[in-house]
């Protein structure tokens, strides 16, 4: 006999999950047969799905470096992922080795493997939560232990809200966490949209339907509508390859193939 | 990833000694580099560290490609410093071998690090190269796999953890809580029970294990429990929720509000239901307590207006073959005045006496009797078979009503009127039906109390008229639509204007100007008439001071009339010193003009207010004289100084010598009667000389009427008097 709402979420390796694709598209190897052969489903569709991904990724890294210049030094990264490379700790202590960073992500794998790589940090740590367990979150033990809400944090939630239906009312999720995050912090956020290549985008939706993660596309004004709250960082909302590119070489001849936004929000 | 990027890109300082500057033919060759690789991996640095970093490893390809010795391991390292910074897919392998092959010699060359042939060293490169990042890889590989593996065994370890945890949590609430909780099958068979179980029902939890959740309900809760149960376990509901008693073997009556829901197994198939069960025995107690509260009338524990509604709500609803209603509104005659003679205590206990009677009435026919609040009763009928139907329960209750009451020495004897009214329940609401009844009962109050009248579609709404009107009036007379005219008082002996007679009329918004005779009445009735006549003497004085300031000695009397009723209001001493006060103006320019019966009590004394007013010094005039054929002697007693004659036989005396004797006769005894009490005759409604020449030939002293001249407002009376002295002049 067990409690029927308390039952914890299921560790299925039948099913292929958003984390271990997205490991696979960056090159990574923790990944498992189920997760390659829709990853690879993925790439006979969308053939660039790698440069697309490593570019979202390289997105995240700008956006954290970013952040970096501007003083912040506490970052709390939800929907993180399977740390594979270039994680936001080892971007933030590369140069600043007490920066602190709090990562979150529902998947258990991802959680668990987040641990192993971060024991022995104890600038970093992470939390297995549900992006809308707002109050978990920031309740948690860790938070206490390494986020200072008084201070300016950046909040990444890069390639993250895609996987948040609108019935999951993600508008609301937004508000309460620029609400708790202090003036002068940050908000990482790329998404992924239909806007101009749908058809790739869809193959990329159909995909998806039956794994853990289940894809929602949103346009340019849905996004830039989700982060009205907060002021963006030139160049706003765009391709990822537009944000800031590292050099003119970086730039995509067609940035639209990207099929991902990207901004970083500031509150003012 | 377990190395930082950083540490993969560091050189160690002999390195980077030997080769000092670095020429921009090897940075050009590292861009070349980068572009061919970036995008076969996720490389965690921006593109000029990456340069940066291939940079260095080109200058250290250029001197392994022209040391004397060929250093296998220190290619091997190199290349796997590509997969430490995470250039691991294959193909960046064999297109970084493809760019060596082709140009790492030229460089070399260009650069004057070598001269002569260099295939075999680059071989020997290339091989080690190859070799050197695919282990690296074959290693990464295994240890990220490992990692993974041990991700997912930790996952299900936590998972299964927790699932422990929240098995001990469910424990733990199951056994301590106050809840009665039970685990039953899908056959409604009970598998498993805490102990609150046990004391909710009054049993040893143990007891109850095997039975049947049914069981636990008393039969007549049954079915509807069962339908809830079924829905729950055909999936229609996620959770039911009921209400319902548990009779114990030792009678007890134990409320439960039970919850159940499904829990489904891994396949999401329906495995069993947790039913929780909360005693709310007191809780329901106590509401019920609440609700009688709340839908009693306290004094005389009938129901009060809320449960009258519901009840009214029911008997209106709908039903097959046209249902009919039957309301009857009560109210007791004069209740008032006993509970200001008796007091308040007697009052109550009055009506406790009277709402009992009528509850017991009520009950025997199935109907509801509330208190509407005061002296008003309603008896609520439903399913009546026609108006003919609700005769003996109204003739009963007033019977009832009219039977004595004795309370505290006093023997009461009470009556009451109604109205009745009995429809069918189609086109109608509880609303206009309750004012339809409250009509009827103010028609029948009309008609002359202590009797029922039925509902009379026109009649009603010849009643609700005037109903309505005395219902305006409080606010009419806010907005100040009431004023003041004056008519003439005319002498017989002298033709002056001797004294005014005031009259209020109401100026009304939809009805135009409204004459005394059609808002007096009413207002006795409602009692608005102590508020009107109030505002009537206070208008008055405010004249008469104006008179007084104006013409001095020169200024008419006034005569008033007060309604009988309010001569009586023992409330009428203390305005009538208030007005006087506040106007200044001495009684004695007063005449009260009040009806001959009003001046006596019901034992035929002489009513208190008589002498009061005599005190003040205003004089009394008796209105109507001889139209009661009272005994008109004990008039002498009073400071009554004149009478009002009026009535159409006034009018007809003038046609003498053809008059009707009778006429004569009626005119000649009361204008004698009055002269024999020593008081002077003031007769109204004189419109012709001719009338009025007859009048003074019997003795009337003065007239008012068309004869004695048109009525005028206040401001006018200097010219009215100055008029009267010039025609008699
Ligand atoms: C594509 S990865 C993104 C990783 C990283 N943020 C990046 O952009 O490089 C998306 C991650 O979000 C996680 N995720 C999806 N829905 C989530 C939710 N509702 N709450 C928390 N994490 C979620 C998935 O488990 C997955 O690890």
């Amino acid at each position: 006999m067990t409690d029927p709402s308390r039952l914890p979420s299921d560790v299925d390796l039948e099913k292929a999950s958003a984390a271990r694709c997205y490991d696979y598209y960056l090159g990574g190897s923790h990944n498992f047969e189920v997760d390659r052969e829709l990853a690879r489903k993925v790439e006979s569709r969308v053939p660039h799905v790698k440069p697309l991904a490593q570019d979202n990724r390289a997105f995240l890294r700008r956006a954290v470096r970013y952040c970096l210049r501007q003083g912040i030094r506490q970052f709390l990264d939800i929907g993180s992922g399977i740390p594979t490379v270039g994680n936001v700790h080892e971007i933030a202590q590369e140069l600043d080795p007490e920066a602190r960073v709090l990562y979150v992500d529902n998947e258990p794998v991802a959680v668990a493997h987040s641990r192993t790589i971060l024991e022995g940090n104890d600038r970093a740590d992470v939390v297995q939560a549900d992006l809308a367990e707002i109050d978990g979150i920031l309740g948690s033990e860790q938070a206490a232990r390494l986020l200072d809400p008084e201070q300016p944090i950046a909040v990444m939630m890069v390639a993250l809200f895609h996987f948040v239906p609108h019935s999951a009312r993600p508008a609301e999720i937004l508000r309460s966490y620029h609400e708790w995050m202090a003036p002068g912090s940050f908000l990482g956020f790329s998404h992924v949209t239909s806007d101009h290549h749908p058809e790739l985008l869809q193959s990329i939706i159909d995909l998806y339907a039956d794994s853990s993660n289940p894809v929602t596309s949103r346009s340019h004004d849905e996004i830039r509508e989700l982060l009205a709250d907060f002021e963006l960082v030139d160049p706003g909302l765009v391709y990822v390859p537009e944000w800031r590119p590292d050099t003119e070489e970086d730039r995509w001849q067609d940035p639209a193939r990207s099929l991902v936004y990207g901004a970083l929000g500031h509150k003012v | 990833m377990n190395d930082t990027s950083s540490e993969a890109r560091g050189s160690t300082p002999e390195e980077s000694a030997v080769v000092p500057e670095r020429d921009s033919r090897v940075a050009e060759f590292a861009r070349g580099w980068a572009r061919v690789v970036i995008g076969t991996s996720y490389v965690p640095m921006g593109r000029p560290e990456l340069w940066e970093f291939l940079e260095e490893r080109t200058e250290r390809l250029l001197r392994a490609l022209a040391a004397d010795s060929f250093d296998a391991g220190n290619v091997n390292e190199l290349a796997a410093d590509l997969v430490r910074v995470h250039l691991v897919d294959p193909l960046a392998l064999r297109r970084t071998l493809e760019l060596l092959g082709s140009r790492l010699p030229g460089l070399a060359r260009e650069l004057g690090l070598v001269h002569g042939d260099t295939a075999e060293r680059m071989n020997e490169l290339l091989a080690s190269f190859g070799e050197g990042f695919a282990a690296a890889v074959k290693r990464r590989v295994l240890a990220d796999q490992d990692l993974v593996q041990r991700a997912v065994r930790d996952a299900r370890d936590g998972a299964e953890e927790a699932l422990r945890a929240s098995e001990a949590r469910f424990r733990a609430v199951f056994n301590s809580s106050a809840l009665g909780i039970a685990i039953v099958g899908l056959d409604g068979l009970v598998q498993e029970v805490n102990e609150s179980m046990g004391t909710i029902f009054r049993t040893d939890a143990s007891e109850l294990l095997g039975c049947h959740v049914l069981e636990l309900c008393d039969p007549e809760y049954r079915e509807s429990f069962r339908d809830e149960q079924d829905a729950l376990l055909a999936e229609v509901y996620e959770r039911f929720m009921v209400e319902v008693p548990f009779t114990t073997d030792d009678e007890t009556l134990v409320w439960t509000q039970v919850s159940g829901a499904l829990v489904r197994d891994a396949d999401g198939e329906p495995e069993y239901q947790v039913v929780l069960y909360a005693d709310i025995t007191d809780l329901r107690l106590l509401n019920e307590r609440l609700n009688t509260q709340a839908t009693t009338d306290p004094l005389t524990g009938l129901a009060n207006r809320t449960r009258l509604n519901t009840g009214m709500d029911k008997a209106l609803a709908p039903g097959a073959g046209g249902r009919r209603v039957g309301i009857c509104y009560f109210d007791l005659d004069g209740f008032k005045t006993i509970n200001d003679s008796l007091g308040h205590p007697i009052g109550d206990e009055l009506l406790r006496s009277v709402a009992l009677r009528m509850k017991e009435v009520a009950e025997q026919r199935g109907a509801l009797a509330a208190r509407m609040g005061g002296d008003e009763f309603v008896l609520l009928v439903p399913d009546t078979d026609g108006p003919g139907g609700m005769v003996p329960l109204v003739e009963r209750t007033l019977e009832e009503v009219r039977r004595p009451v004795r309370i505290g020495g006093h023997e009461l004897k009470a009556s009451a009127s109604a109205g009745v009214v009995e429809q069918p329940v189609a086109g109608t609401d509880a609303q206009l039906l309750l004012r339809e009844a409250d009509i009827t009962l103010y028609r029948a109050k009309e008609e002359g109390k202590a009797q029922w009248v039925l509902y009379d579609a026109e009649r009603n709404s010849a009643a609700r008229r005037r109903f309505e009107l005395s219902a305006t009036m409080p606010a009419a007379l806010d907005n100040n639509e009431f004023f003041v005219e004056y008519h003439p008082v005319r002498s017989l002996d002298d033709d002056h204007v001797v004294a005014v007679h005031a009259e209020p009329r109401w100026d009304h918004p939809d009805l135009g100007e409204l004459a005394p005779e059609r808002f007096v009445e009413l207002a006795e009735n409602t009692g608005m008439i102590t508020r009107l006549s109030d505002w009537l003497l206070r208008q008055v004085c405010e004249h008469a001071r104006g008179w007084l300031r104006g013409l001095g000695e020169r200024a008419p009397v006034v005569a008033v009339d007060l309604s009988g009723r309010y001569f009586r209001d023992p409330d009428l001493v203390n305005d009538f010193r208030s007005i006087l006060a506040d106007s200044g103006v001495t009684a004695d320019r007063l005449r009260l003009g009040v009806p001959e019966d009003a001046l006596f009590d019901e034992v035929g004394d002489p009513v208190d207010t008589v002498d009061i007013v005599r005190e003040f010094g205003a004089g009394l005039a008796v209105r109507d004289f001889g139209s009661h054929y009272t005994d008109t002697r004990r008039l002498r007693e009073l400071p009554v100084t004149s009478v009002h004659i009026a009535g159409d036989y006034l009018a007809r005396i003038a046609e003498w010598p053809e008059s009707d004797p009778l006429d004569e006769h009626l005119a000649d005894s009361v204008i004698n009667a009055a002269r024999l009490l020593g008081m002077s005759v003031v007769a109204g409604g004189v419109d012709t000389r001719r009338q009025a020449e007859r009048l003074r030939e019997k003795g009337v002293h003065a007239v008012r009427g068309r004869h004695a001249g048109e009525p005028f407002s206040a401001g006018e009376v200097e010219q009215v008097l100055a008029d009267s002295l010039e025609g008699s002049g």
